[in-house]
């Protein structure tokens, strides 16, 4: 996005994130942290490492603000931080262990990813959401970034560097996979409850 | 002629306008054609879109926590600079003791102080000097 069309409380901010000014710290974390902690846990699961790994993201931004030139809007920076460092992680977790070297989870995996809060929410919801951990890494990105985030295809492109031709193909096929999990997943339901 | 998945690719691309008007022409007559096709791809999608919904539990000391990381980044430096000053200053203590030796031909311990080589006579010349030095001055 061009500096031009970015609002000029962005770029205010950015010049108070410049000069060191905590307020502004406290601003971006304010405005930020839910859509970050969002991707991050949309790309990990729930696990006790997202919210290390969402302020990371943070840390990373403000220790390099001022190599930050303003040529993206500080939310999609943000979010490719996350999103690098979400997959950094998925790849530590790959050499550690084994049982993700295949690219699928059992379900215990999927089960022992997810904390209590997961009650709380909508049975479907849940279903998805560990649907997606199920997904691969470049189908992973693109849903989280499009349905969890509700970021557009443009902008989805922007941030993982894609053509946007590339974006929606991989969008296609990742709904296409997730539902074929989902029905699977609800057969197994059904077949376990008889 | 377009398959089934590139008609999907073309429908998600018009929601957000990306569509040329020859693409959108032939993924119209498509979906007027297939009817049940379209009626499934907005089913995926409204349950795709029950993603946003989620809303994650954020701890109450996450701003804190980064801050304290930033600060905490920010001392280190500072202890770092510390720590340059006395490893300046140590080198600047070895290069000075080097200059005295080569200075004074010698490697001994009097050299460190600058009296390398002195015998007791020129030893007592300078002490006198001290002592004169010192008793005009006193006075």
């Amino acid at each position: 996005m061009s500096e031009i069309s970015k609002p000029t409380s962005e770029i205010k901010l950015i010049a108070a994130l410049n000069r060191g000014e905590e307020r502004a710290y406290i601003e971006v974390l304010n405005l930020h942290k839910q859509q970050i902690t969002k991707t991050v846990i949309g790309m990990l699961g729930a696990v006790v490492e997202a919210q290390d790994i969402s302020q990371e993201v943070f840390i990373r931004f403000f220790k390099n603000v001022h190599n930050f030139k303003g040529e993206a809007k500080i939310s999609t920076y943000l979010t490719r931080i996350a999103i690098n460092l979400s997959l950094n992680e998925l790849e530590k977790r790959k050499r550690k262990w084994k049982v993700f070297s295949s690219g699928e989870f059992t379900d215990a995996t999927l089960k022992n990813s997810y904390t209590d809060d997961d009650a709380e929410l909508d049975e479907q919801l849940v279903l998805l959401r560990r649907a997606i951990l199920m997904l691969d890494n470049k189908y992973k990105e693109v849903v989280v970034l499009r349905a969890v985030q509700g970021f557009s295809f443009k902008e989805v492109a922007e941030i993982l560097a894609l053509p946007i031709g590339t974006v929606l193909t991989r969008f296609s096929r990742a709904q296409k996979k997730l539902i074929e999990l989902l029905i699977k997943k609800n057969e197994n339901r059904k077949s376990t409850s008889y | 002629m377009k398959t089934e998945n590139q008609h999907h690719i073309d429908w998600l691309a018009a929601k957000e306008d990306l569509l040329s008007t020859a693409d959108k022409i032939a993924l119209n007559s498509f979906v007027l054609s297939q009817p049940k096709i379209q009626s499934q791809w907005i089913l995926e999608n409204e349950l795709i879109c029950h993603l946003a919904k989620f809303e994650p539990s954020i701890s109450d000391d996450f701003n804190s926590r980064v801050l304290n990381a930033i600060t905490n980044t920010y001392s280190t430096r500072s202890d770092n600079s510390y720590s340059y000053i006395t490893i300046l200053g140590l080198t600047a203590a070895v290069l000075l003791m080097l200059n005295l030796f080569i200075a004074q031909n010698s490697w001994s311990f009097d050299a460190i102080i600058g009296l390398a080589g002195l015998d007791s006579g020129s030893l007592n010349i300078l002490l006198n000097e001290f002592q004169i030095k010192y008793i005009d001055y006193a006075n």
